[in-house]
């Protein structure tokens, strides 16, 4: 059973490098495999080159995906880094 | 005695050793394996020692050059153990029964072309992390030395073809007491990043 969190990104400047890559160290972490989706287009957490690619802008809409067995450690992981960043809520 | 003449990129008289800071000889041919499973091998350990090398250079370049310069290198490690960049690669080893020189090269190259001709900065940037990463771990895969001008702890003078933002910003200016290349001019990029 794979868990999903829907954020809304407020950072002005959008995922920038530098939290982007606070991101993929964090979901690189964990075991389960982590998706990120913006704009229909679904992407590999654990690649910088995959999530700098979809060049998200302030006020898009993620979904963000764990699946394995540390699935809920995983996203709450990846969603207080959001937080903390100043990424998003 | 033989004796160089150029133009002066700034004021300033500087002596110290020549650390020659060369571009290493890269080519490659492509190549038929038959064991791939041993070239695969032969393309992770390599990884491993430029992963190595990078996790060196991002410490030392954290006291000495400070947390922001420090931060290009975390770039390159990520890019280093991007399954996106790192998987292709050897499933082309596996599937087109290419040396892991080839397999790099050309994973690499699809992905440095693609962020090169997005219109973001950032994106820009990230080819360039590509470029670099790729050129360690292609100088490991030869066995040829790479540069590592963030590692210089004795007061030097830096000799190069031409230096690029990227050798530039590993520069120790506490060890570097000036630089002379081949290429470039009062105006080139190094010669206003390092006059400040």
């Amino acid at each position: 059973m794979a868990v999903e969190k829907t954020v809304t990104i407020t950072d002005e400047t959008g995922v920038h490098a530098r939290p982007a890559t606070v991101l993929v160290n964090k979901a690189g972490s964990f075991t389960a495999e982590m998706t990120l989706e913006y704009n229909s287009k679904s992407i590999n957490l654990k690649s910088i080159m995959g999530v700098m690619s979809l060049g998200i802008p302030q006020g898009a809409e993620i979904k963000i995906t764990a699946d394995g067995s540390d699935e809920q450690e995983a996203i709450d992981a990846v969603y207080d880094v959001i937080k903390s960043e100043g990424l998003g809520e | 005695m033989s004796k160089l003449s150029g133009i002066a990129a700034s004021n300033g008289i500087a002596i110290a050793k020549v650390y020659t800071l060369a571009v290493p000889d890269l080519s490659f041919e492509k190549k038929k394996v038959e064991d791939t499973t041993s070239e695969i091998d032969r393309l992770t350990k390599a990884l491993e020692v430029s992963t190595e090398e990078l996790e060196k250079i991002k410490s030392h370049a954290k006291q000495t050059l400070g947390e922001e310069h420090a931060e290009i290198f975390s770039a390159h490690l990520l890019v280093l153990s991007d399954p996106e960049l790192i998987d292709p690669i050897k499933d082309k080893i596996k599937n087109e029964q290419v040396n892991a020189e080839h397999a790099l090269d050309e994973t690499a190259q699809m992905f440095i072309q693609m962020f090169e001709s997005m219109d973001n900065e950032y994106m820009r940037e990230r080819a360039a992390d590509i470029k670099d990463v790729t050129k360690r771990v292609m100088a490991h895969l030869l066995n040829v030395s790479f540069p590592n001008p963030a590692l210089i702890d004795e007061e030097v003078v830096v000799v190069a073809e031409d230096l690029t933002p990227s050798d530039t910003a590993q520069l120790n200016k506490q060890f570097v007491q000036g630089f002379t290349t081949n290429i470039g001019g009062r105006t080139s990029h190094s010669a206003i990043m390092l006059g400040h």
